[in-house]
């Protein structure tokens, strides 16, 4: 006999009624068939081009099977003492996650209760909002101002129920950064009283000399909460794996709602070998982005497109049609880029940057539905 | 009140407890917020739904009502184990012989189900069944007497949300500028009102500094389909309209909506936010589509083929035919009617041996009560509505557009052709 049901309307809190499952794009043989194409290049992740880096293809390429059997390191342990090296922090002021969204949901469960809020701004990276809300708590979300983060605004929309702000540092999807001096007039104005997330996932691609080291700063600043992860420049997107740093005694309470053993060996031991030989992966990959973006650029200004190619690996561009309407046409090209909307920008798709040839058949495909 | 409170009762059908039943969704409705005249409907509505199904009725078997305050309405759901529910009497054509006594029985059916403003009817994964009966609130109309404040075109306008006197006077501002190009619910501020604080619907409006009201959309949020309104503009700044129109995207980006469409857009509406679905609906997805399955009869398969190619979807279209298997006897179609327009759009409520006759039955008795525009929504998400192409064409409809994600899938949109299928 079939079992009952439960009485899922009565069970479901209301704030997870309204909330629909973010639903991730189909695996490509899929797609593929879908759309027609008969190649496809996914421009929508920002994954990093170059691929992994020498060494840690090779740690994966030499990954013992047997080890599968085996539980991870609960809390990679080596990871943590190789990044407490690496950026003169104690180990335990480390806390690593199966991706940098875990460690955003670590984060609000640990500093959030019934009746609290967090502040992020309206057009960035959708998690933060969407583990507050699904969490039960309130994202106060505050509009850009010239494409960046509003600091005054922000700090005008904390009151006592405040628990933690998310700035994205460089914000995806625009490419926009505070400078030290912001960050720090910033902080200083929170003066401690909230825990402040920088989120760097695209910080190793700024070449920007005034870009700021928050990792140092957290020594000044006890509520400074950093985040990093091994997806982006590091190419380990497929291993799942992040991490942030804080000062000892705020990353202590964190990891008292982290899931340990949610990061797989696999993807500690590429994420450990990533940091030896970090420097040349870095140059190779910023190297690439800067051809990518001039030439980019050039195409699109040539076209007549606003666009916003900040720091990042990406490029966001302002389209004179539905930007929904322009991935479904792109897709029919072999081309998978992000439509905008999700981030409230309609009509505007972002693009990974990536190899030479393969912008040129971006641009070519682009041209074709916009002079269509 | 709070908006989406409800009172629920379970009842054994017990002829003896439909005093219980009609005295609970009169008293509640009432309660709710409707003048009494107003709940009579949903009174009378009960008392035939309980008895019929009192007198079908096994033993032990209960039926769950529930009365909800909806804001601007009050609804009634009645939810039963499944049976042979008398479809045919929620048609709207149907007809009641004298000399018939099973239809006799149904005739009380067929008056509930038209004394009330919507009929739906649901099922759940369990098989179980329930009728929605819902009842609007009556409001004062918009006194065109009412003015208000001149606009400026140098003043600046932030989008805002809508707050109630803003939406009032984003009514009347709606009633003077756009007459009967607009939906009719605008000639009733306080409806507008309590639709917005209903949550059912959203609103953004175009604010000065004064609290001047220079333009608004409204949208109502459905499952998947966001129906959007306007956007309205009470002053020459087309710039106004992309604010509006971004306002409304950026407030529905992130909801479980997939999907927006503009039935009757203004003269305003900024084009290229926007995909034609021909002459009677503007449309935009509000993430990207990676595809799924359209379930449809051969006979519309070049047609559905040739639109997914002009529209880009990706689909999988999966062809359904009817194969002799056993199917109910009956079939029935809601219709939802717009009397001013003179504008029927029939959709499905259940699939029967009988839908070839029923349609034509549906389109006799639409043209003879002078229907002009007459619609079929078929689901193409629903593998069972399928079997309906065959009979569609035959009784003289014609599959024009696409409404992609409209239902469960994507809805094809049929208009019946004056002088065919008769």
């Amino acid at each position: 006999m079939l079992g009952k049901i439960p009485p899922l309307e009565k069970l479901v809190p209301s704030y997870i009624q309204k909330i629909e499952p973010y639903i991730p794009s189909k695996p490509d043989d899929v797609l593929k068939k879908m759309f027609g194409c008969s190649t496809l290049h996914r421009l929508n992740n920002n994954e990093n081009a170059l691929g992994p880096s020498p060494m840690a293809l090779e740690a994966v390429r030499n990954f013992d099977p047997v080890q599968a059997a085996i539980y991870p390191s609960g809390d990679a342990y080596h990871l943590r003492y190789r990044l407490g090296q690496c950026f003169g922090h104690s180990p335990d002021a480390f806390l690593v996650g199966n991706g940098a969204n875990e460690v955003i949901a670590f984060v609000i469960k640990a500093f959030c209760q019934e009746g609290d809020n967090i502040i992020t701004a309206d057009k960035t990276f959708a998690v933060y909002e969407w583990v507050a809300e699904f969490s039960g708590f309130e994202p106060r979300l505050i509009p850009l101002k010239d494409y960046g983060f509003d600091d005054q605004a922000m700090l005008q929309a904390i009151d006592q129920r405040t628990k933690v702000i998310f700035l994205c540092n460089p914000n995806n999807p625009t490419g926009t950064y505070w400078n030290e001096e912001k960050l720090r007039n910033f902080l200083d104005q929170v003066d401690g009283k909230q825990i402040v997330v920088v989120d760097e996932a695209y910080a190793e691609f700024v070449e920007a000399e005034d870009f700021p080291n928050a990792m140092e700063m957290i020594r000044e600043y006890p509520n400074l909460v950093v985040f990093r992860t091994f997806s982006k420049m590091f190419a380990l997107a497929a291993l799942r794996i992040g991490y942030l740093v804080g000062d000892e005694r705020v990353v202590d309470v964190i990891r008292r709602t982290c899931v340990v053993y949610s990061v797989n060996s696999l993807a500690q031991q590429a994420a450990l070998a990533s940091l030896e030989d970090a420097e040349e992966h870095m140059q190779r990959t910023r190297k690439l982005m800067r051809e990518a973006k001039e030439y980019l650029g050039g195409e699109l200004t040539r076209l007549g497109l606003f666009h916003i190619i900040g720091e990042g690996n990406f490029a966001v561009i302002r389209l004179p049609m539905s930007d929904t309407l322009a991935y479904r046409k792109l897709m029919r090209q072999g081309m998978m880029v992000r439509a905008m909307t999700g981030f409230r920008f309609p009509n505007h798709i972002r693009v990974t940057l990536g190899h030479l040839p393969v912008m040129e058949d971006f641009i070519k495909a682009l041209k074709t539905i916009i002079l269509d | 009140m709070n908006y989406g409170q409800q009172v629920e009762i379970k009842v054994p059908f017990k002829r003896e407890l439909l005093p219980l039943v009609v005295s609970c969704v009169e008293q509640s409705a009432q309660a709710f917020g409707l003048r009494r005249e107003e709940s009579l409907p949903l009174a009378l509505a009960a008392e035939e739904v309980f008895s019929f199904l009192t007198a079908q009725a096994q033993e032990q078997e209960t039926m769950g009502l529930t009365c909800r305050f909806g804001g601007y309405y009050v609804e009634t759901i009645y939810r039963f184990a499944s049976r042979a529910l008398p479809m045919r009497a929620l048609n709207i054509t149907a007809a009641v012989s004298v000399e018939d006594e099973k239809s006799l029985e149904d005739m009380g059916l067929l008056l509930a189900a038209r004394s009330v403003d919507s009929l739906r009817f649901s099922t759940d994964e369990e098989g179980n069944m329930a009728l929605h009966f819902l009842k609007e609130k009556g409001y004062p109309e918009f006194s065109s007497e009412q003015s208000h404040s001149n606009l400026s075109g140098e003043t600046s306008f932030q989008v805002v949300n809508g707050q109630p006197e803003l939406l009032k006077q984003f009514a009347g501002r709606v009633v003077k500028a756009y007459g009967k190009d607009a939906p009719s619910f605008f000639r009733f501020p306080g409806k507008l009102v309590d639709m917005v604080a209903s949550g059912e619907y959203g609103a953004a409006l175009l604010v000065d500094g004064k609290s001047n009201i220079g333009g608004g959309m409204l949208w109502r949020i459905g499952s998947k389909m966001v129906e959007a309104y306007g956007p309205y503009l009470f002053l020459a700044q087309p710039s106004l309209a992309q604010d509006l129109v971004e306002g409304c995207l950026g407030r529905i980006a992130r909801t479980k909506a997939v999907c927006l469409v503009i039935r009757q857009g203004t003269a305003q509406t900024p084009q290229e936010y926007f995909e034609s679905l021909g002459d009677q609906a503007l449309y935009r997805q509000l993430g990207e589509d990676n595809g799924t399955v359209a379930f449809i009869h051969p006979s519309l398969t070049p047609f559905l083929e040739k639109a997914y190619q002009d529209l880009f979807l990706p689909r999988q279209i999966q062809e359904v035919e009817y194969q002799g298997e056993k199917i109910a006897s009956y079939s029935a179609f809601a219709a939802h009617i717009d009397r001013e327009a003179q504008k029927v759009v029939l959709s499905t409520l259940g699939v029967g041996a009988d839908a070839a006759q029923n349609l034509l039955e549906h389109v006799q008795v639409l043209r003879e009560e002078g229907i002009n525009e007459l619609f079929f929504e078929l689901d193409a998400g629903v593998p069972e509505q399928a079997i309906l192409g065959p009979d569609l064409l035959t009784a003289g409809f014609v599959p024009t557009l696409i409404l992609p994600w409209g239902g469960r899938g994507d809805i094809i949109l049929f208009e019946h052709k004056k002088g065919e299928g008769l």
